[in-house]
């Protein structure tokens, strides 16, 4: 018989922020919190840079065509964190490079490059990060 | 009213295998590190970083992902730091590895902030 269990919150007993997982092939384990996502956020890369949808982001700043400084809401521990990074270009000029500017432990910038090596706005920048908390 | 479980490892209720996280997975490996010095500066299940020649890097898993069916995301800040050429992408993938490979115009170069995340299952 399948179970479930309903609680608001999982806390480690002997390291509050780290809880061990089994995997799905049953062998070994993964942590729990060093897996999860912390930032995510999906913008629009024109200079309106709205917010679409977010996790963990206050806000989203435009840094210039193609440019985006996102800032954290609740900050990571260090500016080690990896990041993952997208953008959905225009048919004309055509993204050639998604770059990531700048790691800080609040905010992260990104920026978008043509063919011609020029930064341009992207239509939905999308990005998310993972690592340690603060 | 609000609950908390205090716990160290969760498992299915036969204490061996995975629980569901309810429609969502955590990523199984990622990494941060510099391509002059290919050396990690933040990472997780991973053992080691083998620096194979300039431009290409293996990060070694801690624990195995259970088949080479896995998905690798990568990029990097390049080492000018600007508008430059530079590109990112993974290879080889196998259960225990996979090759990083960064460039700049066209030719494999040693970036910098060169990040990989994994999402796939576990062995």
């Amino acid at each position: 018989m399948a179970s479930l269990l309903k609680v608001d919150t999982i806390t480690g007993v002997t390291t509050a922020g780290s809880i061990s997982v089994t995997g799905e092939g049953n062998s070994t384990t993964t942590n729990l919190q060093q897996g999860l996502c912390k930032v995510w956020v999906h913008y629009n890369g024109d200079s309106s840079h709205a917010v679409q949808d977010s996790f963990n982001v206050t806000s989203v700043t435009d840094g210039g065509t193609g440019r985006g400084t996102i800032s954290i809401a609740n900050d990571m521990a260090n500016d080690d964190y990896s990041l993952q990074y997208t953008d959905s270009c225009p048919d004309s000029p055509a993204i050639n490079g998604l770059y990531i500017h700048t790691f800080q432990t609040g905010a992260y910038s990104l920026a978008s490059v043509n063919n011609s090596g020029s930064y341009t706005d992207g239509t939905n920048v999308c990005s998310a990060v993972f690592g340690d908390l603060a | 009213m609000t609950s908390q479980l205090n716990v160290d490892t969760i498992a299915d209720k036969a204490g061996t295998g995975p629980v569901a996280l309810t429609k969502q997975e955590g990523s199984k490996s990622r990494g941060h590190f510099e391509g002059s010095d290919a050396t990690l500066d933040g990472s997780f299940n991973t053992a080691s970083l083998t620096d194979n020649a300039t431009g290409k890097f293996t990060p070694n898993f801690t624990n195995s992902m259970t088949d080479g069916n896995y998905s690798v995301a990568t990029n990097n800040t390049g080492t000018s730091n600007t508008a430059s050429n530079s590109g990112n992408k993974a290879q080889t993938y196998t259960t225990s590895n996979f090759q990083i490979v960064t460039t700049e115009n066209g030719a494999d170069s040693d970036e910098d902030d060169t990040i990989y995340i994994v999402v796939g299952d576990l062995a």
